[in-house]
């Protein structure tokens, strides 16, 4: 067992969920009044609604796998608590999905709730009806915003049973492609796939086996180039990647490196641009960086003690 | 004539000899190393209108404020 | 055409004048009418030939037919001229060249290469850049311990050429897929399929004489 590499994977999740205590403690990621309604403007991009499902999610990982120690599961658990204050224990989602019967985002950040244990009956019996529907399946989206619908609906325990492997063909991912035709947005779309695909690593075997050999082959690349272009945070999602698979196949000095530009305080820089000097400006353009980093540390200390 | 047999090179010329400099200059042509720098694929303006429509993804990045 | 200040531009000059012959002679558009002055001053011409190395006789190992004795002689001439290292990567090219001198009738000195470069010892990354370095060593009927290490690390080099081709570093993705062509024409099984990318690379090729002419070794080696 490589040590270096545990206590670089706990390193580099602890202290991003510190950074995201401290700076929720501060104040950040409040949702403002008139973003507490069923119609938030979710083309803000300074809405508040989706870090707060990706803390939740950042929590409820670090909940699922018993690999924290008390310190971090109090704060995961705070994290959490924080979301589903923040969304009227869940009567925000159930308001939202009751109006929006076709919207995914009530179902997705109920998911991660869930996960950890937090209940709301009518946006489950709302979410039961509704994936009885035929409309509900046939919703148009893109192939890798399928599977996190689909794995959604997996982990809050809906009935419909996904044909998985059908799913993961129609991803980009999926086809195998040549692996230098590859672009940064594609980059994350296929960090999605994998993290949907394997519920966040805890079902890796639900990743078709050639598309694990796909990614034995091909993902080292492509965390080295975007390791060498600074953007640490498509890298972590990528380091992610390599955690929910059954085995590493990325160099486990990547891993180093993200530990290595992380700032004392536990701050994860996205990319190579100055941080700004604004905490707010500061909280929101790292929050997404320090949820990659709490879940690339937990996930590679949770496979790697498994 | 095949091109390769082109050999502009008269015997009667002085004497062919080489410096050190001369001799580094055929040894770094030899061995180009890699480009130094990376031109890696980031962020596109052109994508924000996809990540836009991705808008809820959990987890999407978040936009950079100006890149090229 | 001198270049006082620099023999290292005067060289890639006539380097790039010299491959571009190459190219030619292996693409059967020889004949051409080449205008005088462009053509480098003899030293220099004999430093291209020293840096082509193995590629002198590219064209003869790719169509058949035979390198004139002249572009021999000069070659031979060229390896005298500018002493060899035997050290790491020129080492190797050396003892390429050195071979294909002596199957041309002009034996020169050669004396062992040390281990060649290993993707164990470099990381992948590195050994394939070392591995591009050595990309003049792809060529039929030539085979050495480089070789084999091709031979043995497939993936590695189709990373490293994956690897160039995001980087967009185009004479380095040449140069690696010329080796997938030649694992391709001995049977090696390749991790990555060649004719897009010998498709791709034509397209965004970087201009130079060099890379086209690796390209074009590249192409013929993978229909062989």
């Amino acid at each position: 067992m490589n040590q270096t590499l545990l206590s670089n994977a706990h390193q580099l999740a602890t202290r991003s969920l510190a950074w995201l205590y401290a700076t929720h403690d501060q104040g950040h990621g409040v949702l403002p009044p008139e973003d507490s309604n069923v119609d938030l403007d979710l083309s803000n991009p300074d809405n508040a609604y989706k870090p707060i499902g990706e803390c939740a999610l950042a929590g409820s990982l670090v909940l699922r796998e018993s690999v924290a120690g008390p310190t971090d599961r109090e704060r995961a658990r705070a994290l959490l608590d924080f979301g589903w204050q923040q969304l009227r224990q869940g009567d925000l989602l159930y308001e939202r999905q009751f109006r929006h019967i076709l919207i995914s985002d009530p179902l997705e950040m109920y998911g991660h709730f869930h996960r950890s244990g937090y209940r709301h009956a009518a946006l489950e019996d709302l979410l039961h009806s509704l994936d009885g529907l035929r409309s509900t399946h046939a919703v148009e989206a893109m192939a890798n915003r399928q599977l996190a619908v689909v794995n959604a609906r997996s982990v809050v325990g809906l009935e419909s049973k996904p044909d998985w492997d059908a799913l993961a063909a129609t991803t980009w991912l999926g086809a195998r492609p040549e692996p230098w035709a590859i672009d940064w947005i594609t980059g994350y779309n296929v960090t999605h796939t994998v993290f949907h695909m394997t519920d966040w690593g805890a079902v890796p075997d639900r990743l078709p086996v050639p598309l694990q050999e796909y990614l034995a082959e091909w993902l080292p690349v492509w965390v080295d180039i975007w390791q060498e272009t600074g953007q640490w945070d498509l890298m972590g999602e990528l380091l992610i990647v390599d955690a929910c698979l059954p085995e590493s196949v990325c160099d486990p000095d990547s891993l180093a490196q993200l530990v290595a530009v992380q700032h004392p305080d536990g701050l994860l820089p996205r990319d190579l641009d100055p941080i700004d000097e604004d905490p707010g400006k500061a909280f929101k353009e790292n929050e997404h960086t320090a949820v990659v980093g709490v879940l690339a540390g937990t996930l590679t200390l949770a496979r790697t003690l498994r | 004539m095949l091109a390769q047999t082109v050999l502009p090179r008269e015997p009667a010329l002085a004497p062919l000899r080489v410096s050190s400099p001369e001799i580094g200059a055929v040894k770094a042509l030899m061995t180009e190393d890699e480009s130094a720098v990376s031109d890696a694929p980031l962020y596109r303006p052109e994508a924000a209108g996809l990540l836009l429509l991705l808008g809820l993804v959990l987890l999407s990045p978040k936009e950079p404020k100006e890149k090229k | 055409m001198p270049f006082a200040d620099s023999p290292q531009r005067e060289y890639a000059a006539a380097t790039e004048w010299a491959a571009g012959r190459a190219l030619d002679a292996l693409t059967g558009a020889e004949g051409a009418a080449l205008p005088a002055a462009d053509v480098p001053e003899p030293q220099a011409l004999l430093a291209a030939d020293r840096v082509l190395g193995p590629d002198v006789f590219a064209p003869a190992l790719l169509t058949g037919r035979p390198t004139p004795p002249e572009v021999a002689a000069r070659a031979a001439e060229a390896f005298v001229l500018f002493p060899a290292d035997w050290s790491g990567v020129h080492a190797w090219r050396d003892r390429a060249t050195a071979e294909l001198l002596a199957r041309a009738g002009h034996p020169v000195a050669a004396e062992s290469p040390p281990l060649p470069p290993d993707p164990g010892e470099h990381g992948w990354q590195r050994w394939s850049v070392l591995m591009a370095q050595l990309c003049c060593l792809a060529l039929p009927t030539l085979d050495s311990p480089v070789h084999q290490r091709a031979r043995e690390h497939p993936l590695a080099l189709a990373r490293g050429a994956t690897r160039a081709m995001l980087r967009r570093d185009h004479r380095t993705a040449t140069r690696l897929v010329r080796w997938l062509a030649w694992l391709q024409s001995v049977g090696t099984p390749l991790a990555l399929e060649l004719r897009p990318l010998l498709r791709q690379l034509a397209l965004t090729g970087d201009g130079t004489a060099r890379t086209a002419l690796d390209l074009a070794v590249a192409e013929r080696l993978a229909a062989a």
